[in-house]
């Protein structure tokens, strides 16, 4: 191959993949925002009041505009996990766990880095606005179980 | 439950996975590169006779011919290597102490980094090397007992470094108070029984598993020690090709570059929702058999493809893997960079925090104990373009070095044709390391 056929098919695939990475990046084409995300809202956890001592925290209401509060609830009995294995929220949600066990233990939320205690009657509650993107373990410590997975998606 | 310290102690964070259109998007760039690559690649080799130039600056030699400095770094190495062990004997949590995040996080991963950019840094740091020294196990004033066998090889630092590995990302042993000290002091142990066998340089280049996967990194970098042991300059990747081609030289490469694999296949959803609901036991039976599995299976695809390729040219496969294995080296810095890019930035933090406070005894030496690790520092829009790029570059590194060893080898028509195979594994390396990014 001449060196200027050879400078012509470099050019041309430079050019090809450059045109693949406009059209192909995340976000490329129309979406405007960074933090949209449609499918999230399905996510939300329904808040059902089980009995037993109520959790000393409720969704705060003093917060500004009405921040929506993801709630997600897990009840653990007998070593198994009542709940999905996981949940999206969109980057920048509030979040509220709230983990109700048979056994005491403590909840930890990795990444963030978030512990609360949890006992027979005592719910763990750890609310927390989810401002880092990635997929987090939350889990039993000294069980070391995985309650389920916190998928903070931007 | 989750197995290993990756999974528990210093990770339970683990990446968004990588979304369609950028995984599309590295494979198709993959493909494209590895036929323009045969088209327009030069035909004469470049990389396999290049030799460094030094650079002739006057204070840069002083400084680099200096051996009071060069203990003085030696030192340092020893210190942070005895603090560490120290460290992971210290009954407490993983990220108590610095152990944990100095041995997973800052020099299995930092140090990997570090090599491919600077060169072969491990070399001047090595506590081990430094312990050689110290017990003067230097032939021909040390009379080592025996020769090292030169069939053996690199053998023993691939086994060493399977050890590593598994010990990492298979066994519970991460989660065990002092485990991670026990192991650091049977591999010194190791180590020096190889130096005072065999004499340090011997054991260091055959045996020390670290020194030989740091030593290959280092040899992507542009900056080299030459024989009078001054600072050269060299062609990117250019250091590769003069890796002498030794048994388990390869089985060192594939250990490296399966390991990596797996950590990210054991971290995708699938994976962990497949082992969620296993017993302790078998969760470790099941994470070492992936783990054997996946080195198995890279080992796999590239015989297959050297067997393929040596059909092409009527030789025997194995030498000729042997011969090509230097150009697995930039795929296997890829996978590193793409793994553990986000883990290095954020969960390498607990280091900074840590480093005032390495025994977990409430010390805060350097003003650093309260230090909060940010999550956001890298956005998961940043992490996927390191992943991606990364993966797409290792690829191309893999290609050119392949392209440069075959056409040194044969002829021009045979060369192309003995690429083939090669190039088949390597998009298929490509494409794994993609699919497991974009499939948590």
């Amino acid at each position: 191959m001449k060196p200027s056929a050879r400078i012509a098919v470099l050019v041309a695939s430079v050019a090809a993949i450059v045109v693949l990475f406009l059209l192909l990046q995340p976000g490329g084409g129309d979406e405007p925002g960074p933090s949209r995300s449609p499918s999230t809202p399905t996510e939300t956890a329904t808040a059902t009041d089980t009995g037993g001592p109520s959790p000393t925290r409720s969704a705060a209401p003093s917060a500004a505009p009405t921040p929506d509060v993801v709630e997600i609830e897990i009840e653990v009995e007998d070593g198994r996990v009542d709940g999905r294995s996981e949940y999206a929220v969109p980057v920048g949600e509030r979040v509220r766990i709230e983990v109700q066990a048979d056994v005491a233990d403590e909840v930890h939320v990795h990444g963030y880095d978030l512990m609360a205690d949890v006992s027979p009657g005592r719910a763990a509650v750890i609310a927390f606005r989810a401002d880092a993107a990635g997929v987090f373990e939350v889990e039993l410590e000294d069980a070391g179980k995985l309650l389920f997975r916190l998928r903070v998606t931007p | 439950m989750t197995v290993g310290l990756l999974a528990h102690g210093l990770g339970g964070r683990v990446d968004l996975p990588v979304p369609r259109g950028l995984f599309v998007f590295g494979a198709v760039t993959a493909l494209i590169v590895s036929f323009v690559a045969l088209a327009v690649l030069w035909p004469e080799p470049r990389l396999e006779k290049r030799r460094p130039r030094p650079i002739r600056a006057a204070w840069l030699r002083s400084v680099m011919s200096s051996a009071v400095l060069g203990w003085v770094v030696r030192a340092a190495g020893l210190v942070v290597f005895g603090v560490t062990t120290l460290a992971a004997f210290r009954p407490v949590g993983p990220t108590d102490t610095i152990a944990p995040v100095m041995v997973f996080i800052w020099f299995w991963v930092g140090l990997a980094i570090l090599q491919a950019v600077f060169g072969n840094v491990w070399a001047a740091l090595s506590p081990w090397d430094t312990l050689g020294r110290l017990l003067q196990l230097d032939p021909p004033a040390y009379r080592p007992p025996r020769t090292y066998p030169k069939a053996l090889g690199r053998w023993p630092a691939a086994v060493l470094l399977f050890g590593f590995v598994w010990f990492e990302l298979a066994s519970p042993l991460p989660e065990e108070p002092r485990a991670l000290g026990i192991a650091i002091v049977a591999y010194t142990a190791i180590t020096v029984a190889g130096m005072a066998a065999f004499g340090r340089a011997a054991w260091l280049e055959n045996g020390e598993a670290f020194g030989v996967y740091f030593g290959l990194l280092g040899r992507i970098s542009p900056l080299v020690r030459d024989d009078e042991g001054l600072l050269a300059i060299r062609p990117v990747l250019s250091g590769l090709p003069h890796v002498e081609p030794r048994p388990g030289l390869l089985a060192l490469i594939v250990v490296a570059l399966g390991s990596t694999t797996f950590d990210g296949l054991s971290r995708t959803t699938w994976w962990l929702d497949a082992t969620a609901s296993l017993t302790q036991g078998a969760t470790v039976a099941a994470a070492t058999a992936g783990l054997l599995g996946t080195i198995l299976a890279v080992a796999a695809v590239y015989s297959g493809a050297m067997v393929v390729a040596a059909g092409v040219v009527e030789a025997s496969w194995h030498p000729l893997a042997v011969r090509f294995a230097h150009s697995l080296v930039p795929i296997v810095l890829a996978y590193v960079v793409a793994h553990y890019f986000s883990f290095l930035l954020i969960e390498g933090q607990i280091g900074l925090n840590r480093i005032s406070d390495p025994l977990g005894l409430g010390w805060n030496l350097f003003g650093t104990a309260g230090w909060r690790v940010n999550l956001t520092i890298v956005s998961a829009t940043t992490t996927w373009y390191v992943q991606v790029a990364a993966i797409v570059l290792g690829h191309i590194g893999g290609v050119v070095l392949a392209h440069d060893r075959a056409i040194a080898l044969f002829d021009r028509s045979r060369a192309m044709r003995t690429q083939y195979a090669l190039l088949a594994a390597m998009v298929l390396f490509t494409a794994t390391g993609l699919l497991i990014l974009s499939g948590g």
